[in-house]
């Protein structure tokens, strides 16, 4: 009877110690505490005891796996705010607004600093990036904001995310944040507007673009034509030289000829030329003595 | 008294189930993350901010009331306010803070939810007075540059530390809570305000694309009169080297030409006559000569 009750004592004791081992995941860590002291603040993976209920107990949360988390989509993730508004929309300088949803990766760092820092660190990540948004984008032209600032705007909130958790040591490590979309809203026509912007920048470069071919064309026909003028001049220049080269010679050889037999020569010029000219005018001739009334008429 | 043995064992179990009942209510364990308050009779008796297990008289005497440790947040529900320039404007907003001291957070709000609502009624008065103090081109200025990025930064987060000064103070005094930061995390317009946003984000786009296709065919004529005047320019370079040309190759002729005719100048005399006679005489000519002529010596002579 008393060696019963022992063996039976023994067995609930055991049984209740094994109750204490428990099991933390490969991308898991842990926390045990004992008696409401963390007595370990990073348990590894693998299987592990602690003192079993109501004296110990512990927490295991992925601490290995990179978690997202959305700012700007749909609405407000606290049940106690009214609000209708569409939560993607954010103020720019010149007050206009552009729609902006990010995606935040991180992974919790320090899980017991995750634990005891806040009690909604994912909620105050959220406030705080939405914080850092809003702050970037007040004084800045929604222009340079969908351009050049994009990069700079995922950096900058990054950091201050960062810097916003490092502040109360909460045990979250940011590890990359992507802009899903940054764009000209929706709503009342907008984003047609700057589409329409878009078209009629390119519609720009394509005018100008054929304005400069239009002009090449221009310059080259120029081109071309002022080198037909110079090479017609530069032929002009060559007949004419070789004109009077080959009249010049004829002259030469005329002379020499005309050296010769001189009169012969020139009655032969004379007789090639001058009747054939004379038959075509009307000729009249003044004698020397008027008296004798001479005239002789061509023809 | 004369117990039999049942009678002890059953007495002796009742003992030990009512130690164990007692030590069950007496007993507390402390979490890491929160504190507690042990309450006699509605009274406070002790504060415990440490973690571990504790003891307190069984349950009707002592009472329990844990709180919170960790940092707590709070998002202010989205307000309208109106700024010094008469702008109607939405602003949502959040604070962290946290109970310092448990007591006085116990004897003053009772519970979180009522310590949220008085919170939020000390951030929307302050945040209240705070924006009406100033334009809202401070915050988000009409036409932003250079200066205004950092501006409306410095601007934001001084007005934020304003409205955490406004509440910090009554907070830790009164409430026993020490909030440790304020942050606005988002503005914006009532619905028809927005509308009026959106229409003028879309006109002002139209007048850039507007200015884009004027630009663009004012840049296309530019381009092509510029082409048209070196057309011009080119052709009057070629024309004044084929003037020059053709001046040289008159200059050359001659020299050819006065070289040749040197060799015997009566004899060229002599066919320039001839060539003139060909050239001037035609069936409308009508030639009057004396007889004496030198134009007619060689046909007198022929004649002859």
């Amino acid at each position: 009877m008393r060696r019963l009750l022992l063996i039976s004592a023994a067995i609930v004791l055991v049984v209740y110690a094994a109750s204490g081992i428990y099991e933390v995941e490969p991308e898991e860590s842990g926390v045990a505490y004992v008696l409401g002291r963390i007595v370990n603040p990073n348990v590894p993976s693998g299987i592990h005891w602690n003192l079993p209920a109501p004296f110990g107990r512990e927490v295991t949360m992925p601490t290995r796996l990179t978690q997202v988390l959305q700012v700007g989509y749909g609405t407000a993730t606290d049940s106690t705010t009214v609000i209708s508004e569409p939560q993607d929309l954010w103020f720019t300088g010149g007050a206009s607004i552009v729609e902006g949803r990010l995606d935040v990766q991180y992974r919790i760092d320090k899980l017991d600093r995750y634990l005891l820092a806040h009690d909604d660190p994912e909620a105050y990540m959220r406030l705080i990036a939405e914080r850092a948004v809003t702050q970037f984008l007040a004084g800045l032209h929604v222009d340079d904001i969908l351009t050049t600032k994009r990069q700079s705007l995922a950096i900058d909130v990054a950091q201050a995310l960062q810097n916003g958790l490092d502040e109360y040591d909460m045990g979250i490590a940011v590890q990359d944040l992507s802009i899903v979309h940054l764009a000209p809203p929706l709503s009342g026509g907008v984003s047609d507007a700057f589409r329409k912007v878009q078209s009629a920048r390119s519609e720009r470069e394509r005018e100008i673009e054929n304005a400069r071919s239009g002009a090449s064309q221009i310059r080259f026909d120029a081109q071309a034509e002022a080198e037909a003028i110079t090479s017609t001049a530069e032929a002009d220049k060559f007949a004419r030289v070789n004109q009077a080269q080959a009249a010049a010679e004829r002259f030469i050889a005329l002379a020499a000829e005309e050296s010769t037999a001189p009169q012969i020569t020139r009655t032969r010029l004379y007789r090639d030329i001058v009747p054939d000219a004379l038959q075509r005018a009307t000729l009249y001739v003044i004698p020397n003595d008027p008296s004798n009334g001479v005239t002789v008429e061509g023809r | 008294m004369n117990l039999n043995l049942a009678e002890k064992r059953i007495l002796s179990g009742v003992v030990v189930a009512l130690a164990l009942l007692a030590a069950n209510s007496s007993a507390f364990v402390v979490d890491e993350s929160e504190y507690a308050v042990v309450l006699r009779f509605g009274r406070v008796v002790t504060e415990i901010d440490q973690p571990g297990l504790n003891f307190k008289w069984p349950a009707p005497i002592d009472q329990v009331r844990r709180f919170d440790k960790r940092y707590l947040y709070q998002q202010i529900p989205q307000t309208e306010y109106l700024s010094s320039d008469k702008k109607n404007v939405l602003v949502s907003s959040f604070l962290t803070w946290r109970i310092e001291s448990p007591k006085k957070f116990l004897e003053a709000m009772g519970d979180r939810d009522s310590a949220e609502s008085r919170l939020s009624t000390l951030v929307k008065s302050s945040l209240g007075s705070a924006l009406g103090a100033r334009p809202f081109t401070d915050y988000i200025p009409e036409t932003p540059d250079e200066n205004t990025a950092e501006s409306s930064g410095s601007n934001l987060l001084r007005l934020e530390s304003e409205v955490l000064g406004g509440i910090a103070n009554v907070a830790t005094d009164d409430y026993g809570i020490e909030v440790v930061s304020f942050g606005i995390s988002r503005f914006s317009f009532p619905q028809q305000n927005l509308r009026a946003v959106f229409a003028r984000m879309r006109a002002e786009r139209e007048r850039i694309a507007s200015a884009y296709r004027s630009e663009g065919a004012a840049e296309a004529r530019k381009i092509l009169a510029n082409a048209e005047l070196e057309r011009s320019k080119i052709l009057a370079r070629a024309e004044s080297e084929a003037e020059v040309l053709r001046g040289t190759s008159e200059a050359e002729a001659a020299a050819i030409y006065s070289k040749a005719y040197a060799t015997d100048p009566e004899f060229y005399e002599f066919l320039r006559k001839l060539e003139t006679y060909e050239k001037i005489i035609d069936d409308k000519t009508t030639v009057i000569v004396p007889a004496d002529s030198t134009l007619l010596d060689l046909l007198i002579s022929e004649d002859r």
